[in-house]
């Protein structure tokens, strides 16, 4: 089947199978910074957002996700004009083998889009769907405050 | 490309409840909004899918004799506004544990009303609310959810369109045993109770969600204490007295499940008199 898809602001047309996923459109579009975890909805490595919400790819069947948003982590930013949150990761040494590191990024993005500080425990329960099996999270969490502090301190 | 799959399944994006009602009297087709059930359970047998996002169903609507909610509107959505009229519903326990923030904002509640897996934590909570479903398709109206899941002729070719129950105010306690924090719940438990202000339990509502019948409301335990007051509750004898069986699962043998469930259940109701009555 043939739809449309608005990736990073930017449109597209594609042709693809009607039971595909999301994250399968994605990956063959080239958008590899989307990664392929386990499938299941539940190491939060595929994730986007969705008109705004954070989702997992591999969860969404992609003829559902037609004319939204999608956003990939290099919608947020990329290397030469990184996000505070992605300069804070790499600042608080959140970053180990990288595999999960977009999805992370992601789920802070959401998080801190209310624009309120959150809480530890806000942070513990919008970062609850990422599995990383490097950091042990400890500078993960850290990295989010130091995101969070930024981004109050630059508004 | 992708690798050949089976048939081609056909998408229809109906933009009113009538053509979704039309769509479900064929065969092989199935009403889809989160699909994160539909993905687990398979495509095979899915000849085509209807779309529900744009018929406006996720909403959440209060007018002081009942909350209503939108099949579509996800779990992260109902949270969000319950938290505003509600900060102490049971269902704000429930569905914050549920799956994982990205798939809480995927996961509608109709769809889970519909699919109900024995590891679901949104029914405990509607049981015992006593909530009610309006429906469409090959029954029309509205029906109790008991009744729903009770009779599968109620769940073929209809469509989940509303949840409804009374916003009436219970202290509750919601518990949720897994083996991990994401993992799915091995059971659950929602315990609503109303204390009045002679200290005696007034009402309790007790669902027990994981057993082999899927879930049990635990009207043995309700009846034998409504009306007594706090003191008077013997809950250890109570629940020893109860007839649980679980399913041999690989997540647990199911005599240790049914002693989880009992220690789990004497401790939540002990602490019934803990909380304080607003």
């Amino acid at each position: 089947m043939k739809g449309r898809f608005i990736i990073n602001k930017r449109e597209t047309c594609v042709d693809f199978d009607s039971r595909a996923t999301l994250l399968d459109v994605l990956r063959e579009q080239g958008f590899a910074e989307v990664k392929k975890g386990c499938g299941e909805g539940l190491c939060g490595s595929c994730l986007v957002l969705l008109g705004g919400t954070l989702v997992n790819s591999c969860q969404v069947l992609a003829a559902t996700a037609q004319n939204q948003e999608i956003t990939t982590v290099q919608g947020v930013g990329n290397i030469h004009s990184p996000h505070p949150i992605q300069q804070a990761f790499v600042e608080a040494g959140a970053v180990q083998c990288g595999f999960c590191t977009p999805g992370m990024v992601l789920a802070t993005y959401a998080l801190l889009s209310s624009g309120k500080q959150p809480s530890e425990t806000e942070i513990l329960e919008a970062l609850d769907g990422n599995l990383c099996r490097c950091t042990g999270y400890v500078k993960i969490i850290d990295a989010v405050k130091l995101a969070a502090q930024r981004m109050a301190d630059h508004d | 490309m992708y690798l050949m799959r089976h048939n081609e399944i056909q998408w229809f994006y109906p933009s009113n409840l009538n053509d979704v009602q039309e769509l479900l009297e064929q065969p092989g087709i199935y009403p889809c909004a989160g699909n994160t059930f539909l993905l687990k359970a398979g495509l095979k047998k899915v000849k085509g899918l209807i779309y529900l996002g744009d018929l406006g169903l996720d909403y959440f609507r209060s007018d002081g004799q009942r909350h209503s909610v939108g099949a579509t509107l996800t779990f992260n959505g109902l949270v969000r506004n319950l938290i505003r009229i509600s900060p102490d519903s049971v269902l704000i326990k429930s569905l914050r544990s549920a799956a994982t923030c990205p798939l809480r904002n995927r996961i509608t509640v109709g769809g889970s009303v519909a699919s109900f897996p024995r590891w679901s934590d949104l029914m405990g909570p509607l049981i015992a609310l006593d909530a009610s479903l309006e429906l469409i398709g090959s029954q029309q109206g509205q029906v109790k959810v008991t009744d729903y899941l009770a009779s599968p002729q109620s769940r073929k070719g209809t469509l989940i369109t509303e949840i409804n129950y009374s916003p009436q105010e219970w202290q509750s306690s919601y518990f949720r045993c897994g083996r991990t924090v994401n993992d799915y719940s091995l059971f659950n438990f929602t315990i609503l109770w109303q204390i009045n202000y002679s200290g005696q339990l007034e009402d309790i509502r007790i669902v027990l969600v994981g057993t082999r019948k899927k879930f049990r409301r635990i009207v043995e335990i309700e009846d034998a204490v409504r009306g007594l007051p706090l003191a008077d509750c013997h809950w250890e004898n109570l629940v020893n007295e109860l007839e649980l069986s679980f399913n041999q699962s690989t997540f647990g043998r199911a005599n240790y499940l049914e002693h989880m469930a009992r220690c789990e259940l004497v401790r939540a109701l002990s602490r019934i008199g803990e909380i304080p009555t607003p």
